[in-house]
């Protein structure tokens, strides 16, 4: 085994002792193979001396040993480059000439193993100048290889390897990484040929390299074989990761591609080339160079997924259509597609997949119910969108016409079982089309052909009496049997008797109960009609009710009937208003039966609506519409919407109707849902509906606005063609927030044009009369923009950013480009958005890194967001630390952070944050709260000891002390007023700045070598606000200044005077280890203190001169003037500045 | 100790029945005791590519297990000239799922029975197995013996765990090999590699591809869509072996390999992908 290792020698002779090719000898190879795996450095020895011997030889166990086993040494084993090269210089002559070996098996793993000889030599040669030989073997080789990918004769599983040959060579013979330090010792390239190199012409191999590139790609775009372009692509990542001035070119081949060369190969084939271009694609976005492509990569994704997603659909009903083809070929339909020219690859690819001959019959037997809902809808709107409005109309006339002169025509068509989605509406606008059966209208055609040929009898009877008169049947509905009896006798009818309003109403009554009445004889289960039981008895009460009150209205002045003198002797006119008014008079009945119960009326409000359309009575339809919504007693349930849904023809106004529901509060569920399902079902009123909707995002109501946001919401990402129409929005509204040509600019500029396009060269803006508007948006963002303006502007971009990370880059460029006061409020609705997104969202933390220009407030904004509850991120720490160094931002991006750095940074950037300090209430808020959060607070009580610190990174922090110094420290850095206030700020915070805190500052600011302006400053204040410093200050401070010769500093000194008279007397004794000259100087300074010098040098017994000389100091001049009361005013005027 | 051991939980846990075969365990190279430093390079340099090392526990458990005749066909010699009279090298097939336990499982124990030369992986970032309910399955990284995992289920609830057929499952597994092993980790050289699952085929093509194909060996990549469940895992073994066998039988499988699998696809109704990478 691999622990053991075997003797190769013996091992080898052992196999060449028992038979040839037999299963001993495999078996012992194999063992040896496996050690030799182990512990390659035998290869060489063993490779060399036997590849000599078998190469010459025909096929064997032994050779293809031997020749798999220098594969191995070459390629794989981890043999040292300059063994391998050697080795490879040793074979490469027997590896040519195994080139042209007749066993198809030796050539590949020839090429395999030329494919690792090519660089090793190539690197070799480069500093061999000797070897020319070699170099020309090498190139025949090259030649050779490059010639089976093109040879028609050669094998495939030769093609592939010398495919990935090809590739190797074109890495090796175009330029390496230029940049010295990122180069691979082994990574070979035409960079390492000199250029005065006797035998290797340097720009024709680089020419050659990219002329085989070329053709890599023209292989891609043209070739017809899966394995070959399989092949290419998986052996191009290398290309990508060691060439990356390639990488543009790769990515955008691939980019590009698309199956149109693969035409007429199986389905299966296609998509394994397309996952492979997929695969790659991703491999390079994740690869270091992908970064920079990842949009073009992605949207080539997403657009292949979508071509994927196609060609598997159409691969699924090419198969259902295989199978039914069986059954169904022989029918004949005439096929005309009108809309579908084939006008790009894909359609022509569609239309190769189709074996062309039988398109006919395929068209016939092809099975929609397994097509997509979405995609059939699609393809219908594309397929009425091809005919211009009159065409359509003309068609729509003719196929009417057609339907009426042959009613019995669509009877022989099979019927299709009824469709389980109750969606019959689109269907009538299918029947429009002409009566060819045009190919992605069929299931749902089927539907509504079904229920025309139910009532096709009907009609037929009508139309065979020649009757017209069986018109009044509804009028006067005590007829209706009669008539009935009539058609069938084909007799003579008689004449229809005048009946009174109340007499017509009952008999209408009447009849409508016996149709119900026969309905619940008919049918002994489920009546219920809000059930689909097909068609059932229930549908054909519905049905007859609603033909009794459309169907048959015709006036007679209309279409003079035959038997028009049979016809009641009243005027015209009045007839007519009867007519209208008795018409209108049963529509109000029958609608108010749906509103007494809408939901489970449904179906037949429908059937109705179906009805009313059909017969063009479209005004009517609208009347009635209109009354519906506000009979509604129940906002809350669906069939409002699944009404419209369901109508034929919707028309305009509706989407208004539906906007105004959706805004009151009541309704909106009903409005949204309405306008939802529009948008989803019915492609053709996709885009107004959606515009409704966008709108209402933009609703001064927040319930209403967020309902909008959140039915739009779903389609992003993701849902084409909503998804770009919602973005393109979201974005235009944002971009009225930015900052237009200010209205004083543009009016003064006589030439209007100018301004704006001025504007929009420079910013990428868009001149103001692009912009959008909304019913609920002002005209003009009023300034200064009040939140819910601006909240009205944004609130759906925020929504969408969390699905959507780029839309923060919108966010943060146009940020950038808005109003003062629009900036502040986006800052603070933002706040959601930002911390629903983490402070890990990685789009979030590389926009802050790379935040635009004047953007970085809201940069800032998102920092205090993320620091606001609980400390930020390491990784957020990190990025701004970055970016302050980068960007030299305001010190306010370190507040939030400060607590979470190390000491040495915190001791860095201190000084920066102090800096702000200006006077004002708030900055000094902020430096308080950054000092109570880097300062350590000293424990109150050494007796408690709790384990619960509210930080771990105790040792990092500053301890007062430490701050207190470096405040003095860096006074010059932050400036002396703020300097003066931030030490202020300490005092103040009193639980931390006790009296021992501020002696030992004060003791470690004394020893420096050069004291800070501020330090007696701050020992007055020290002393003032904590008395028992006195006793420190004066014994042991003041005499140490003393020795420091404080005098030769004026500001220092001027502090020493006055703190000494702050803290007489106690500071007598230290004032007189003052030289003389200084005393005097000092007395002089402040006369208030001599008499008490005087009194405690007189008391103090001691060196009679001594005293006699500090008495001549303090002469007795000022004896009068009393010493001056320490007021805190004197101390807040001793500021040395 | 070699350095291994703390990492690969292969390692760490001796199953007992690896001591059937103590002669056959390794004892490790001279070089990997030398020193920790030194032997974590050989690690990754030499034992690398060399599967024989790699895979050492598993080896031995299937040379004891399975008959002795494909021992030696084994699946740690790459590119093996292992032929029986003729000296037509057998391509060794390697099976591949998400977690090396159903589907791929499957396909090793029928190819394995039907005496191919296969192995088997998974590429998922660990097993996971179906727990007590959706959200608690029972995860496992790569390397833990089928066989723990077995008695792990069977002490938390036998009977779920039989009900759901996942203790058949891992009694089939622990007698094939000794545990599931990561795609990602093998160096073993294949000549065609079915993988179950485009996910995995993604993976796979996507792992060769970082590879960066040094050894400039074509690999077939075939992928078998199936449904991760036992239904559908024995019904795709099937199909698995016709393939096996197609392939087998062609004289050079790149140049029949279209042909195969379109006869594959007629056959069966598994939709099917096909890539040729490089090792």
């Amino acid at each position: 085994m691999a622990g053991n290792p075997v003797d190769p020698l013996q091992t080898l002779s052992a196999a060449l002792a028992v038979p040839a090719d037999s299963k001993e000898q495999a078996d012992i190879l194999a063992t040896l193979r496996e050690s030799l795996e182990a512990h390659p450095n035998p290869i060489p020895i063993l490779c060399t001396t036997l590849i000599k011997t078998v190469s010459s030889a025909g096929d064997s166990l032994l050779k293809r040993w031997v020749l798999d086993l220098l594969h191995f040494a070459i390629s794989r084993s981890n043999l040292s480059t300059e063994v391998r090269t050697q080795l490879a210089s040793q074979s490469v002559d027997t590896l040519v000439t195994l080139l042209h070996d007749s066993n198809t098996r030796t050539v590949k793993v020839s090429i395999q193993c030329l494919t690792s000889v090519y660089p090793l030599l190539f690197r070799s040669l480069c500093t061999n100048r000797t070897l020319r030989q070699q170099w020309d073997v090498l190139s025949q080789c090259k030649a050779r290889i490059l010639e089976f990918i093109w040879s028609p004769n050669a094998s495939s599983g030769v093609k592939l390897s010398a495919i990935k040959f090809m590739q190797r060579v074109i890495i090796v013979q175009t330029r390496g990484i230029s940049d010295p330090r990122l180069q691979n010792k082994n990574d070979p390239n035409i960079a390492n040929v000199p250029a005065d190199h006797p035998f290797i012409p340097g720009p024709a191999l680089e020419a050659e390299g990219m002329k085989l590139l070329e053709s890599v790609i023209t292989m891609l775009y043209t070739s017809q074989n899966p394995e070959l372009l399989s092949a290419i692509l998986h052996s191009w990542s290398n290309l990508v990761k060691q060439r990356p001035a390639l990488v543009h070119l790769v990515v955008s081949s691939l980019s590009s591609w698309t199956p149109a060369a693969l035409s007429g190969l199986p389905a299966s084939s296609i998509k394994s080339v397309e996952k492979a271009v997929r695969i790659l694609l991703i491999h390079i976005s994740r690869g270091p160079h992908g970064s920079s492509f990842g949009a073009q990569i992605n949207e080539a994704l997403s657009q292949q997924a979508a071509r994927m997603e196609r060609a598997s659909a159409e691969e699924k009903a090419r198969k259902a259509a295989v199978a039914a083809s069986a059954t169904e070929a022989t029918r004949k339909r005439p096929s005309s597609t009108p809309a579908e020219q084939p006008s790009d690859a894909k359609r022509m690819r569609v239309d190769a997949d189709i074996p062309g001959n039988a398109s006919a019959a395929f068209l016939a037997s092809f099975d929609f119910t397994t097509l997509p809902i979405s995609l059939i809808t699609d393809l219908i709107v594309a397929n009425l969108q091809a005919f211009t409005e009159p065409a359509l109309l003309e068609l729509v006339q003719a196929y009417r016409q057609s339907r009426g002169l042959a009613p019995g025509l669509p009877a022989p068509r099979t019927p299709q079982p009824p469709q389980p989605t109750p969606e019959p509406t689109p269907a009538p606008g299918l029947s429009t089309e002409p009566p060819v059966k045009d190919e992605p209208v069929d299931p749902l055609q089927m539907d509504i052909d079904e229920e025309e040929m139910e009532y096709e009898p009907d009609r037929l009877n009508m139309e065979l009496s020649g009757d017209e008169t069986i018109a009044e049947e509804e009028t006067i509905p005590a007829d209706l049997p009669e008539a009935l009896t009539l058609d069938l006798l084909d007799s003579k009818i008689l004449e229809p008797k005048e009946l009174t309003d109340v007499e017509r109403n009952a008999l209408i009554r009447g009849s409508v109960a016996r149709i119900w009445d026969g309905t619940e004889e008919l049918k002994a289960d489920s009546i219920v009609p809000s059930q689909w039981p097909g068609a059932s008895p229930t549908d054909m009460w519905m049905m007859l009710i609603v033909r009794m009150i459309t169907r048959v209205a015709h006036l007679d002045g209309d279409q003079p009937p035959e038997d028009g003198g049979d016809e009641p002797k009243v005027p015209q006119e009045k007839t007519a208003l009867d007519f209208y008014s008795r018409q209108d008079n049963l529509r109000q009945t029958l609608c108010d039966y749906i509103m007494a119960d809408f939901p489970s009326r449904l179906r037949l409000v429908t059937t109705w609506m179906n009805e009313e359309w059909y017969n063009d009575l479209v005004s009517t339809y609208q009347t009635v519409l209109e009354g519906k919504p506000e009979g509604k007693p129940d906002g809350k349930d669906k069939a409002f919407a699944r009404f419209l849904l369901d109508l034929p023809s919707v028309p305009p106004d509706v989407l208004g109707l539906l906007r105004d529901l959706s805004v009151d509060p009541d309704k909106m569920h009903v409005g949204f849902t309405s306008l939802r399902e529009f948008v989803l079902e019915r492609p053709s009123l996709r885009v107004e509906a959606l515009q409704v909707l966008l709108e209402l995002t933009t609703h001064p109501d927040p319930v209403t606005r967020r309902a909008a946001i959140n039915t739009v919401r779903r389609w992003v990402p993701g849902i084409e063609p909503m998804d770009s129409m919602i973005r393109d929005f979201a974005l235009q509204i944002l971009r009225r927030l930015q900052k237009r040509p200010s209205k004083e600019e543009v009016p003064k500029v006589t030439d209007e044009h100018a301004g704006p396009g001025d504007e929009n060269m420079e910013d990428g803006q868009l001149p103001s009369e692009d912009l959008m508007q909304t019913p609920y948006l002002t005209e003009e963002l009023e300034l200064p923009a009040q939140k819910a303006h601006v909240l009205q502007h944004v609130e759906l971009l925020f929504a969408l950013s969390v699905k959507i990370p780029e839309f923060l880059d919108e966010i943060f460029t146009a940020y950038g480009q808005m109003e003062l006061s629009v900036q502040e409020a986006v800052q603070d609705l933002i706040t959601a958005l930002i911390k629903s997104l983490g402070s890990s969202n990685g789009k979030l933390l590389t926009l802050m890194r790379t935040c635009p220009p004047g953007s970085e407030s809201l940069a800032l904004r998102v920092l205090t967001i993320f620091t606001e509850h609980g400390r930020p991120s390491a990784q957020l720490v990190a990025l701004v630390k970055g970016l302050i160094s980068d960007r030299d931002l305001d010190a306010r991006f370190l507040i939030p952070i400060i607590a979470e750095m190390d000491k040495p940074d915190i001791l860095k950037y201190l000084p920066r944050i102090v800096s702000i300090l200006n006077g004002q209430q708030e900055p000094k808020n902020l430096v308080r709260s950054v000092f109570s959060s880097v300062v350590t607070t000293p424990p109150q009580t050494f007796g408690t000891v709790s384990s619960n610190l509210p930080r771990v990174r105790q040792s990092e922090l500053l301890t007062p002390a430490e701050l207190m110094v470096l405040l003095h420290e860096a006074e010059k850095e932050i400036g002396l007023k703020s300097a003066i206030e931030a030490i202020g700020v300490c005092f103040s915070m009193t639980d931390v700045f006790r009296s021992e805190i501020l002696a030992v500052v004060m003791q470690q600011i004394v020893d420096e070598p050069v004291l800070p302006v501020l330090f007696l400053r701050t020992v007055i204040q020290a002393v003032t606000t904590y008395r028992t410093l006195v006793g420190f200050v004066s014994t042991t401070l003041l005499s140490r200044l003393i020795t420091k010769k404080i005098w030769q500093n004026p500001h220092l000194w001027e502090g020493f005077i006055r703190c000494a008279k702050v803290i007489a007397p106690a500071s007598f004794g230290a004032l007189l280890q003052l030289p003389k000259e200084q005393l005097r100087e000092l007395v002089d300074k402040q006369p208030s203190l001599k008499s008490g010098l005087r009194e405690y040098v007189t008391k103090r017994a001691g060196n009679k001169a001594r005293v006699a000389g500090f008495l001549d100091i303090f002469g007795e001049d000022d004896d009068a003037s009393p010493v001056a009361p320490v007021t805190p005013d004197v101390i807040m005027a001793s500021t040395p500045v | 100790m070699d350095p291994r051991r703390a990492r690969d939980p292969r390692l760490a846990r001796v199953d007992p029945r690896l001591q059937r075969v103590p002669s056959a365990l390794p004892t490790p190279s001279p070089q990997q005791q030398s020193g920790s430093v030194q032997g974590a390079t050989q690690w990754s340099a030499n034992g690398a590519y060399t599967a024989s090392l790699f895979m050492v526990p598993t080896v031995p458990v299937q040379q004891a297990d399975i008959a002795s005749e494909n021992a030696i066909a084994g699946p740690s010699t790459p590119v093996n000239d292992t032929g029986s009279s003729a000296y037509k090298p057998r391509p060794l097939f390697c099976v591949v799922c998400a977690s090396n336990q159903n589907r791929s499982m499957e396909g090793h124990h029928v190819l394995h029975k039907a005496g191919y030369r296969v192995i088997s992986y998974g590429t998922g970032s660990a097993v996971r197995l179906p727990g007590a309910s959706i959200d608690k399955p029972n995860i496992y990284s790569f390397g833990t013996p089928y066989n723990s995992i077995y008695e792990e289920l069977n002490a938390k609830d036998a009977k779920l765990y039989t009900a759901n057929g996942l203790l058949q499952m891992l009694d089939r597994n622990r007698r094939i090999k000794l545990a599931p092993e990561r795609w990602q980790d093998s160096r073993t050289v294949a000549d065609v590699v079915i993988t179950c699952e485009e996910r995995c085929f993604d993976a796979v093509c996507d792992d060769l591809l970082s590879r960066g194909g040094e050894f400039n060996k074509p690999v077939h990549i075939i992928n078998i869509e199936i449904k991760d469940n036992h239904e559908e895992a024995l019904i795709a073994g099937k199909a698995m072996l016709d393939l096996a066998a197609a392939i087998e039988t062609s004289q050079d499988i790149d140049e029949d390999i279209d042909r195969i699998l379109q006869m594959q696809q007629e056959r069966h109704p598994h939709s099917l992908l096909h890539a040729v990478a490089f090792y």
